[in-house]
């Protein structure tokens, strides 16, 4: 068990404290029974990846020695997505083929005898091949078993209680909430460096991995955007060293014949408009004898196909008159488009009076203004 | 050798005594004939079996048609699907071939193809792309095709139910390879393992009720043992038809199912629109695992650039446009729709009409066709044809034809005469001179086309400033006027001026290529005539190029002798108006001053010989036979009005409804009827018919149009009805009415004020 603790922290640098929560509660056989644990963070912070691996390697482990090994029979743990379950069914099977694969194995009649249509199909079906051991259900993207019901997620919640038919004590226990925070920079660098290809210095990986980081960190958090950058553009940076025009200490010098990649690319990179395929099969060899205008030119061309180049020519007219019309005030409609213009009323328009209450008005919605202005600020440093 | 026919209009001069010539002999002949003239063919009285024969004719002709528009686009089809199986079937690239380098994650193979705004018509390109990819094999590499339709696949139930359908159903092609395959390698491909024991059967659901797992479980369980596993391409044709998030949830599911399980899985997307759309449909986390390769499935324009020069230009088929027709036709497909099929429709109707509509399209079968289309051409003789005089009679009542008779039998008045006056000669000797002339013409119009592209080509490679033409726009100018005065030409000569000698040189020496590639091509087509063509009265149709390229020859060794001369530049500067005006002076300061004499004269014979092979086509003989003009039945039957339709329909319900006989008795007795352009008023006609034809009468107000039916009431405005009279019923059903033809747009609001209007029409109700 502890291996796996070690290696879940080897393999997700910044997760310890996740890590270590997750083994306790998961690992240790005959712990008390949890009702749920909820997980919970941003984008990219290793939630998925991390229960994943984890149920991975509690399948494949033995729990006495914490040796590897090809596990084959049944298995407390699984794993399910739940945007595949379109059918509260589905999840049920899910779970069932995975508990209590052996004995499917042994009579496949008893997929077609467990129905699992409802809840309580589920959950006969647990409390008949009930083993007394601790059984883990990991839901990734929880969120989609909201359309299965409005009260499909409370309703799985009970089913431990209905599995074991023991008398419901009313109210339930909070559950256990584990955060994800993003990752610091430290973190993210440790996380880059595990993208390191072979037989590349992880010292020199880094520097660049470092830069990317500083680049990018202020407009994305996504590490699996950086990951992706950094796997796109590190082959251009280290080209120059393979041609032998520079070596791996001018680190300033590749910087500067990457440059035109970063400049021209890296934007078109991260909005997709060039996609990894067109990138790595269209774009050409790095190389310090590439200049600037060359490496932009292949980089435009790699952009040129954007879809729809042709409209109708009347298509167009009104396509464009819809956009101009879009930004115009609507009493000029009439002005723009119309052939006839527009008969212009002769009555004498009122001036109104100067007042000078509206001054005062105004002099007081600035001030409070920047009463709101100054609190919201002072609210930011609180 | 005379080029009359071509070069020159006929003057007004010969025209005249031609016309003379025919009525003293037409006039002379109908006074002892009875009053029948050749118009009787457009009074029913044509030879049945001559209709019939139209009608085959056109059916034949339009197969013809649609199997060139079908070859270009299934053409214009196959280059893409090429690609994108391409695509579909090469292995991962890496970056760099010194670093191993990896991306984070496994992507799927996506490809976008762009099929432009008709996305309707792109289904056959997507069927052929799918036989392609079916059929493709590397090795022992095949693919499972799976093609979803947007309309079937709203939620995420659908499109995983048609999916795995699909996969399961459609894909026969794989498991017989499989079977073939594996015959010695004896692997069971029972849904299981090996043995038989515990297997893992899928259950024969209801399809709503598949899910992922069944997939799985097939293809694991199908392909367990074999090397390398088939690719799963799944074809999204009309991308925007999809709900994005149901999309998104899709790829996630297949992303999944790529990393853990390991099936290669390809995404073909078939977008409308922009990459755009993909980006605002798809969340952020189903694009980062798209790996994504743009294809186009064509331009519109170039097809019909193409469809242009087959059918027009080559005149593959015996369908020519007159300048309005065409027109038309361009106006519709470049300013309305950018459609194909929709182009194709109009193509039919036109033809439809042409065969229909005009006695004389029988002659269309003796054009003889280009022997790549004339499998299935039915080929005759104007002397097979069994023309009636009527038939002859108006043949010869046409303008071309008159002015081509009286230049053939410029010095042989009896022979003008005799073929006049005989119709057995007229249809065995002068119509199918008439009849050759005609498609010698259209030779020489298709070889200038020829040659205008490649001086455009020239150009262009010289001059990056330059846009070309498309064919269609030239041709289009060739029908409206004389080529020569056209200004693409005009643009295309100033180019040419500026040419520099070798390129002229290069320029010239291809064109000459064109030249005699016609020329033997047109000896080719003379050989296949069934008889050898008379040439008496039209020798210089013996040959297509009438020695043009003796006259190119010469210009080419003009080059060649004076290439090595010396720069006489005496350092005069000229302005810009100076050279625009005359380009020569700025060569003759330059290099290429050996070249001048040659430039100027390649820059004369260049527009000479464009100007005499791009004739107008009226100067052709039978072109008012032979070409469709009748571009306003077009626009009416394709360019439908509604308000138009709308507005005959309520003025004139019977066009519409029928008549029923009770009615009809009924129109005779109606006292009512304001004009000839409405129905005459009764009680049985629908409630909106009759107020709107009594708000005809009233104009436009219509709180004066009087409740009751008008027949009964008169058609006096203003009256005041009893108060007793009025039934409530009759009321409301006439402002339903009313509100109807708010409705549709007929009547509007006033800002008289109602309670007015109202004691003024209905009393007091």
């Amino acid at each position: 068990m502890d291996n796996i603790n070690l290696q879940l922290k080897n393999e997700f640098p910044g997760r310890s404290d996740q890590i270590d929560v997750l083994t306790n509660l998961i690992l240790k056989p005959g712990s008390s029974t949890i009702p749920f644990i909820y997980v919970n963070g941003h984008t990219a912070t290793g939630k998925t990846s991390l229960l994943t691996r984890l149920a991975d390697l509690y399948v494949k482990s033995d729990f006495n020695d914490g040796n590897e090994v090809e596990f084959a029979g049944n298995s407390n743990i699984v794993v399910i997505d739940s945007t595949e379950c379109i059918y509260p069914k589905i999840l049920f099977r899910r779970a069932i083929t995975t508990w209590f694969k052996q004995e499917i194995y042994n009579d496949p009649n008893l997929l077609k005898k467990w129905k699992c249509e409802t809840f309580e199909d589920f959950a006969k079906v647990l409390n008949e091949n009930n083993d007394f051991s601790t059984k883990y259900m990991i839901l990734d993207n929880a969120e989609k078993l909201r359309d299965l019901g409005h009260s499909f997620i409370s309703s799985l919640l009970y089913i431990a209680e209905q599995a074991s038919e023991k008398p419901s004590f009313g109210s339930f226990p909070e559950p256990i909430i584990l955060q994800f925070n993003q990752y610091k920079k430290s973190e993210v660098i440790k996380i880059l460096e595990l993208d390191c290809p072979e037989n590349e210095p992880l010292a020199f990986f880094a520097t660049f991995a470092d830069s990317m980081y500083e680049t990018f960190h202020r407009s994305c958090n996504d590490i699996n955007e950086l990951r992706q950058l950094i796997s796109l553009l590190y082959p251009k940076y280290i080209q120059p060293i393979f041609e032998k025009q520079a070596t791996r200490n001018e680190t300033a010098r590749l910087f500067k014949l990457c440059q035109p990649y970063f400049v021209a690319a890296t934007d078109k990179l991260y909005l997709r408009e060039i996609s990894s395929f067109e990138w790595q099969n269209e774009s050409i060899v790095a190389s310090a004898k590439n200049d600037f205008a060359t490496v932009e030119k292949s980089i435009a061309n790699m952009t040129t196909t954007t879809g729809l180049q042709e409209l109708p020519y009347l298509t167009k007219y009104l396509l464009i008159s819809a956009f101009i019309a879009s930004y115009n005030p609507p009493k000029l409609d009439f002005q723009y488009f119309a052939k006839a213009s527009e008969s212009k009323s002769k009555r004498r328009q009122r001036v109104p009076k100067r007042d000078d209450t509206g001054s005062r008005v105004n002099s007081t919605t600035t001030d409070w203004a920047e009463t709101i202005s100054s609190k919201q600020n002072a609210g930011n440093i609180l | 050798m005379s080029y009359t026919t071509i070069n020159q209009h006929t003057n007004d001069t010969q025209l005249e005594n031609a016309n003379e010539g025919f009525q003293i002999l037409f006039n002379t002949e109908r006074k002892e004939k009875s009053k029948e003239t050749f118009q009787s063919l457009n009074n029913n009285q044509e030879p049945e079996e001559l209709v019939q024969f139209r009608e085959i004719l056109f059916n034949q002709n339009w197969l013809k048609i649609e199997k060139i528009v079908d070859f270009h686009i299934q053409e214009n089809h196959l280059i893409t699907a090429k690609q994108v199986v391409r695509f579909v079937n090469s292995g991962a690239k890496r970056n760099s071939v010194e670093l191993k380098t990896k991306l984070p994650r496994t992507e799927i193979k996506t490809g976008v193809i762009f099929t432009g705004a008709n996305s309707s018509e792109h289904s056959q390109g997507f069927e052929t792309l799918e036989s392609l990819l079916k059929n493709s094999s590397r090795s022992d590499h095949f693919n499972i095709v799976t093609r979803l339709d947007s309309q079937k696949c709203s939620s995420l139930k659908a499109i995983i139910s048609q999916f795995i359908t699909q996969i399961i159903n459609n894909n026969q092609h794989v498991d017989n390879i499989y079977s073939s395959n594996d015959k010695n390698k004896q692997i069971n491909f029972e849904w299981g393992d090996e043995d038989n024991s515990g297997a893992y059967e899928i259950e024969t659901r209801n399809i709503l009720e598949y899910d992922m797992n069944t997939f799985e479980t097939y293809y694991q369980s199908r392909f367990k043992n074999v090397e390398e596993k088939p690719q799963v391409i799944t074809i999204l044709e009309n991308f925007e038809g999809f709900p994005g998030a149901v999309i998104s949830d899709f790829i996630m599911i297949l992303s999944r199912y790529i990393n853990s399980f390991n099936i290669p899985i390809v995404l073909v997307l078939g977008i409308a629109t922009t990459l755009s759309t993909l980006h605002q449909s798809l969340t952020k986390s189903a694009i980062q695992r798209l790996s994504i390769a743009k294809f186009s499935l064509g331009s519109e324009q170039e097809l019909v650039n193409k469809l242009v020069l087959d059918l027009f230009v080559k005149n593959n088929s015996n369908l020519n446009m007159g300048f309005d027709s065409y027109k038309y036709l361009m106006k519709q497909f470049t300013h309305s729709n950018l459609s194909i099929f929709k182009f194709k429709q109009n193509l039919k109707y036109a033809l439809m009409d042409f065969f229909y509509g005009s006695p004389l399209s029988i002659l269309s079968c003796c054009l003889k066709g280009d022997p790549n289309y004339s499998e299935q051409e039915m080929y005759a003789l104007p002397k097979d044809l069994n023309l009636t005089t009527d038939h002859v009679e108006m043949i010869m009542m046409q303008p071309s034809v008159m002015r081509f008779l009286d230049n053939m039998y410029r010095n042989n008045i009896n022979g003008l005469k005799e073929a006049i006056k005989t119709p057995n000669f007229f249809i065995h000797n002068t119509l199918p001179k008439i009849i050759f002339c005609f498609q010698f013409f259209q030779k020489r119009y298709s070889m200038g086309v020829q040659i205008v592209e490649n001086i455009q080509e020239s150009i262009s490679k010289v001059n990056s400033q330059f846009t070309k033409y498309p064919i269609r726009a030239l041709h289009y100018n060739a029908l409206e006027n004389d080529f020569e005065t056209s200004s693409p030409w005009k643009n295309i000569i100033s180019h040419l001026r500026f040419m520099k000698g070798e390129d002229m040189k290069k320029l010239l020496q291809t064109t000459l290529k064109i030249a005699n590639d016609c020329e033997s091509e047109y000896q080719n087509y003379l050989s296949t005539y069934p008889e050898q063509p008379d040439f008496t009265g039209i020798e210089y149709t013996r040959t297509l190029t009438g020695g043009i390229e003796e006259r190119f020859e010469d210009c080419i060794s003009m080059f060649s002798d004076n290439f090595n001369f010396k720069n006489k530049n005496d350092g005069t500067v000229y302005t810009r108006k100076q050279i625009n005006e005359n380009p020569y002076l700025l060569v003759s300061t330059s290099g290429e001053v050996g070249h001048e004499a040659a430039l100027i004269k390649s820059n004369k014979l260049i527009p000479a010989i464009i100007n005499g092979l791009l004739a107008h086509y009226s100067v052709f003989p039978l072109n008012e036979v032979f070409y469709y003009r009748k571009h306003s039945f077009l626009a009416q039957s394709f360019n439908p009005q509604p308000r138009t339709s709308i507005q005959t329909a309520l003025a004139k319900p019977s066009f519409y409804l029928g008549q029923c006989d009770c009615c009809s008795t009924k129109v005779g007795e109606s006292t009512w009827h304001s004009n000839k352009n409405t129905d005459p008023l009764l009680a049985t006609n629908n409630d909106v018919s009759i107020v709107y034809r009594l708000y005809l009468e009233c104009g436009e107000n219509p709180e004066e149009v009087n409740e009751g039916d008008p027949p009964e009431k008169s058609k006096t405005k203003k009256q005041k009805p009893k108060a007793d009279v009025i039934d409530v019923n009759v009321l409301n059903r006439f402002i339903l009415a009313v509100n109807t033809l708010y409705y549709i747009g007929f009547i509007k609001k006033t800002n008289r004020k109602t309670d007015h209007v109202a004691r003024l029409a209905w009393g007091y109700v």
